[in-house]
Order: structure tokens, then sequence, then C-alpha cells
């Protein structure tokens, strides 16, 4: 089966006064259709503008250059004509913004917010989708949600804003699921519910998912393929089983021992010592040298390729050359 | 813990807060009951953790202690004192003494504004800009790992992470005594977390902060937490020593809660049990009867869907809101 989504070299970069910000460098991938991937990586190594890039949300050139292809049933949605994009949006392609107060309408209650998608993509009437977004809204665990949908998003908790949104995105059951930092703001107990109910989604509809996140948890749980970020590129690409088996990236190794234990306190954290580079002017060699633990005299000097460890983990370290 | 124990750096008596919603479209106001009773103390140089299911109430609770909301009902005491209606110079003395870092970075930052002119704020605010200034935002920002090269850019060029560690640069400013942390770091990558979660030590370490941390991920606030408050609908269930809820969670609520954590490790995840809460959640809107936790509890016995449970010892330093207690796990594993 073709994949439903396939990116090949994608760069996106934003002008500044300093030169250009490469927020997204030569990324690639494919999805299939009822398959989750997981991507996970440094605060602002590019996950969230890569997703704004799928869907075209990213301010206009000259000041952001969106660069390479983004093939969606074998279309380049970069080449799409914007009418056949706002279809697209929310209806097929649909999106959980990592910050749920930059994407709601603050005049607009959740009920007319959630309605609307429904209204637009799949021509129901106002009272039809009211009635859906009512039971959206239950299924995402808003209690009493028939009589919240009159509620306006500040009377929303955090986390009450975030379901809101997810209810929207599912509204009218996508193809593909892009989910920025979905659960942040639900405890445990709620976020296993939403995520059950993106499972049964993907079962019933076929749907593909891609979920942003930094809890390595979450996606133990969910996905199939796991996209290690740094610095606007992806370091380490695997299987999630492979990927947990052996993290092959020293950035991905500092991540995994990063993560805060349940069950063990320490007195400080595990954290990788360092900056993430300037991403106007980045060095030469291997965007990670200056935080890497297991650094060579080489990696100063030229970029890592990536290599394949065999069944498709691949990994861009000088470390696995000769594996 | 190293404090005397009856002075508490920042208390709340019996707080309630109701917010008038309309219901339905064209329907009357109606209350939500956000806060239901809440009495609870931190003292001075410690940390206490609140947890508990979105939408409990830890944000109103947390707003309300920083006073940027006014309690319908109950006292707050700021180093024994009652603070509820300062005014004027006093207030803005609090003010300064007590910050909070909101759980929406991107709605709490001005967008017309880059971030040195946000952290420049709060100094020019309070009078402290002077010579010596610009020498403490860098110092600043560099410790809560903003680049130097990102001061003169604005909180829409930022990644989620990033526009975090702003807000949390513009809490830590002026040196306050007390600092509400509302999710501070659940936007972060765990290594940036990390390094947030060890600057809050260091810092408490040094200056003796005390910190209010509102969570939802346990194993953030274990590191941080001396004691932490497991809250649902607008109560306390639960309140001990942070080591003593992990290894002796009494309430069914923080039962589940703990057993919901996700574990890094995809192996470990699928062994273990998970009890996963079945049940209607309850509405502030008409909160259940009696206990309001017990449509969903395993345990619940008929005095649960009577009586509303208070607060009680069950052991030194540790109290629990329910009265079936100690649980009988073994009547309910299947
Ligand atoms: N509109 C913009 N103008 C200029 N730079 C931007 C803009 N949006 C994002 N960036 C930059 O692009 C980089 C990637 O940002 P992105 O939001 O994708 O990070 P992220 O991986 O999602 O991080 P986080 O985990 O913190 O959300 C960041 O360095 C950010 O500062
Ligand atoms: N300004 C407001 N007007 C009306 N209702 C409100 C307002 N602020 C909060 N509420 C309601 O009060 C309840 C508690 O909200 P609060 O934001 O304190 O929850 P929370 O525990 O912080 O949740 P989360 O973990 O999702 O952030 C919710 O039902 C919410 O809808
Ligand atoms: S290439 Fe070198 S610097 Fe880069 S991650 Fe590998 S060992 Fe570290
Ligand atoms: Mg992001
Ligand atoms: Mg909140």
């Amino acid at each position: 089966m073709p994949p439903v989504l396939s990116i090949s070299n994608l760069k996106v970069s934003f002008s500044s006064d300093e030169g250009p910000i490469g927020a997204v460098e030569n990324l690639n991938y494919s999805l299939n259709a009822n398959q989750t991937l997981a991507i996970v990586g440094e605060s602002g190594s590019g996950k969230s503008v890569h997703a704004l890039s799928i869907l075209r949300l990213l301010p206009p050139s000259p000041y952001c250059k969106t660069e390479g292809e983004i093939l969606f049933h074998g279309k380049n949605l970069l080449d799409l004509p914007i009418k056949e994009m706002r279809k697209t949006r929310g209806n097929k392609i649909a999106m959980v913004f990592q910050e749920p107060m930059t994407s709601l309408n603050p005049v607009l209650t959740i009920g007319e917010q959630i309605a609307e998608p429904l209204m637009i993509h799949k021509g129901k009437s106002r009272s039809e989708a009211l009635k859906e977004a009512a039971r959206l809204l239950d299924r995402v665990g808003i209690p009493d949600a028939k009589r919240r949908l009159s509620n306006y998003p500040h009377q929303f908790s955090g986390g009450m804003r975030q379901r809101a949104m997810i209810a929207m995105a599912l509204s009218c059951n996508p193809e593909i699921l892009i989910a920025d930092e979905p659960t942040t703001a639900l405890d445990v107990t709620i976020q296993a519910q939403i995520l059950e109910l993106i499972k049964e989604l993907q079962k019933e509809f076929q749907m593909a998912v891609i979920l942003i996140t930094h809890n390595i948890g979450i996606v133990a749980d969910m996905a199939d393929q796991m996209i290690v970020m740094y610095a606007g590129r992806a370091v380490e690409a695997a299987s999630m089983t492979s990927l947990f088996k052996r993290p092959s990236h020293p950035y991905t190794r500092g991540l995994l021992s990063a993560i805060p234990s349940p069950d063990s306190k320490k007195d400080r954290l595990e954290s990788i010592p360092g900056r993430p580079p300037d991403l106007k002017n980045k060095p030469r060699g291997c965007p990670f040298a200056p935080r890497c633990p297991e650094v060579q005299a080489r990696c100063w000097e030229n970029d890592p390729p990536s290599f394949d460890l065999g069944d498709g983990h691949l990994s861009n370290c000088w470390l696995l050359e000769k594996q | 813990m190293t404090t005397e124990k009856d002075v508490f750096h920042l208390e709340a008596k019996n707080l309630r807060k109701l917010f008038s919603v309309k219901e339905g479209f064209f329907g009357h106001p109606k209350a939500i009951r956000a806060l239901d009773g809440i009495s609870i103390g931190v003292e001075k140089g410690t940390t206490l953790g609140i947890v508990g299911e979105s939408g409990c109430g830890k944000t109103t609770l947390g707003r309300i202690l920083c006073l940027l909301e006014t309690p319908s009902e109950g006292t707050i005491l700021y180093d024994g004192k009652e603070v509820q209606n300062l005014k004027g110079k006093k207030l803005k003395e609090f003010r300064r003494e007590v910050q909070i870092i909101f759980q929406d970075p991107y709605a709490s930052l001005d967008p017309r504004m880059t971030v040195s002119e946000i952290l420049r704020e709060p100094f020019i605010i309070h009078g402290e800009w002077k010579n010596d200034g610009q020498t403490r935002l860098l110092k600043l920002a560099d410790k809560c790992g903003i680049a130097k090269s990102h001061l003169s850019r604005y909180p829409h060029e930022f990644s989620g992470g990033q526009r975090q560690r702003v807000g949390i640069a513009r809490a830590l400013a002026l040196n306050p005594k007390l600092v509400v942390c509302d999710e501070p770091v659940s936007a972060l990558d765990v290594s940036i977390q990390a390094q947030i979660l060890n600057l809050l030590k260091d810092l408490q370490k040094e200056l003796g902060l005390t910190y209010i941390f509102i969570s939802h991920d346990f194993s953030v606030v274990r590191h941080l937490c001396d004691k932490i408050a497991v809250m649902y609908l607008g109560k306390i269930v639960e309140f001990a020593l942070a080591d003593e809820i992990f290894s002796n969670p009494q309430h069914p609520y923080t039962e589940a809660l703990l057993s919901a954590i996700p574990l890094p490790d995809p192996e470990k995840q699928k062994q273990r049990s998970r009890i996963i809460l079945s049940g209607d959640i309850p509405s502030p809107l008409s909160p259940p009867q009696g206990c309001s936790f017990h449509p969903r509890c395993r345990y619940a016995e008929d005095s649960c869907r009577r009586d509303v449970p208070l607060l009680k010892e069950t052991s030194p330093n540790h109290q629990v809101a329910c009265p079936v207690l100690p649980l009988d796990r073994a009547k309910i594993s299947p």
C-alpha cells in the first residue's frame, strides 16, 4: 500500500537580520495508514514548524521558506491551490496545536468552534453539528458536555481547552491526525483516556497519526516508529522496539537518561549540559558535537550522514560508521 | 523540612470559589464550584506540590493564592497576616515577593514586546532597572536557558518550550520569595525540563525560596516537592509528605493516579497493571452527593454516596478524605 504521507528533503527557514534560521533541514519520512509516528526532540528542534509546514500554516515567503516535497496520497501539498488546501486542512488532515489558546478563538463559544468544521466540511446543519460537538466533548472526557458547549475558552481550564481542541481535530475523522504535544496539560488518567480514544479512532478509520511529544512514556505506549530531532534535523529514526533496544545517537541516549523516573528520587536530574546550536550560524560538523560526550576529532569537521543499522534503523553519528 | 511547624509562609483557610457561567445557549447563569473548602499551607523554604485531574481547580487555587483572583469565601495568610484586602504599596510589595509562572505561556506574554522588553518590565515596575538591571537581566536569561540572540525576538518566533522559559525568567526576575509554578515544565523536553527543575532547586537552596508546584506529572513532582496535596473536584482528598504519597497512597483516586503514570520503557509498560477509571467524571456544575469520587471509585460504599468525607489524619503528616480506609485491595482485584 502506498504511504498516505511521504515527506522528502523538507527544509523550512525563517529570514532574520542576521541571516536565515534553519528551523527544519532535510527531513525525510513516510507514514502509512493506521500507523503512528512519534517525533521527539529538543525544544526548538523544529517539531512544530515541520507540522505547520504540512498544513501550510507557516508565515508566507519570503519571511518563511518551505522547500522539498510533502506528498499526501502522491500529491504535493506545497503545490496545492489554496482552495484545495482549505478543503484538506481540518478535514483530511487535522492538527491539535501545542498551545490551545493560540488556536481557539476567544470570542466564540467552544460549541461553535467544534461545530464549525462539521458545518463547513461535512455539510451538517448547525443543530446537528452542535449535537455532534457535545458527543465529541463527552468522548474527550469533559463532564456535562452539553451544558458546557456555551462556555468560552477562558472559562475552560488548561486541560479542558486542550481536550476541546482534540475534539475539534477529530470531528471530521481525518486521514492524518497531527497531535503536537496533545496531552501536556492532562493528568495521567485523562491522558490514558485520550490516547485510548485516538487508538480507537485509528483502528476504526485507519487514521495515520503523527504524535509530537517529549513524553517518552506516551511514545512507548502508542507509536510504531519514532524520529528523534535535534537542531532542525532527524538524528535518529527507527521502529519503537529497535530504538529502545539500541538507542544509537548520543543525543537519544542523553534524552532517555534525562527522564525523571516515577519510582525513584534523585537529588539532581540528569540533563544534557550545554545548549543547542544557534540555528542562524550552525557550526561545521555535527550539530551535536559541542554537547556530545562521545565527540571525536572528525565530528567537528564533517556532518555525519545517516547510517543504516539494519531494519530501517537510521542514525546520524560518526560512531556508527563501521558497524 | 527545617522550619517551625505552625508558621506558614502562605496559608489558605477554607477557600471557596464559584464561577458563574451561562448554561446552554439561552439558559440562566449557573455556578461552577471550582474550589470547595480548601485549607492548606506551605512552610518557608519548602515545596508544596498540587496534583489532580484536569479541571479540578489547581490553576484557580494558584491564582487566588497570588491574589490574581478573589475567592468567594475564605482567607489567605501571608507570613501569618491576612492579605486578601491589600491595596496600594502593600499590594505591590506582595506582588513582588509572590510570583506566578503561568500555565499557558503564549497567552501570558505580550505579543508586541520583545523578550528583552518582557524581562525588563518587572525591573522597571519595581524601580530596580537603574545601573545593574541589564547585567541582571542577561544573567537571568542565561540561567533560564534563553540564548542571547533570542532577546530581540518576539514571542511568536519561539517554539513552545522557548516561550515557557521566558515566562519562567520573568517570574524569577526580582528574586521573589514565593513562586506559584503552574505546570512550569510540561511544555519542555526532558533535558531542558531537568535543567529548569535543577535551577528551581538551586535557587531554593541559595535563596530559601518557597514553591507551590502545580503539575500532573508525578515523576516531576516527586523530585521537587516536600509535601503533596492531591485535589479532586475542588477539594483536597489526600495530603502527605511526598515520599509517603508514593510509598503509601491511601485515597483510591491517588492510587489510580499513581498506577496510570506512563513508564518510559515499552516492556515495563506492557507488564504493569493500570487502574483505568471508569464511570462518569463528575461535573463542577452539579457535583455528586457525598464523596465526589464515588461514581468512579472501586471501593465505594453506601456512606460514600451519602456523606462528604472530611480530611482526617491517618498517621502523622498524612491526611486522607475517605471513609473506607484502609483500602481492601484484595476485595477488588480481579
Ligand atoms: N515565526 C517564526 N519566526 C522565526 N523563528 C521561528 C518562528 N517559529 C519558530 N521559529 C524557530 O524555529 C525553531 C523551531 O521551532 P519549533 O516550534 O518547531 O520547535 P519545537 O521543536 O516544536 O520545540 P518545542 O518542543 O519547544 O515546542 C525554533 O528555534 C524557533 O525559535
Ligand atoms: N473564568 C472562569 N469562568 C468560569 N469557569 C471557570 C473560570 N476559570 C475556571 N473555571 C472552571 O473552574 C474549574 C477549575 O478550573 P481550573 O483552571 O482551576 O482547573 P485546573 O485544575 O487548573 O485544570 P487543568 O489541569 O486542566 O489546568 C473548571 O471547571 C473550569 O471550567
Ligand atoms: S557525530 Fe560525533 S559529535 Fe555527533 S553525535 Fe556522533 S559522536 Fe557525537
Ligand atoms: Mg513545538
Ligand atoms: Mg490549570
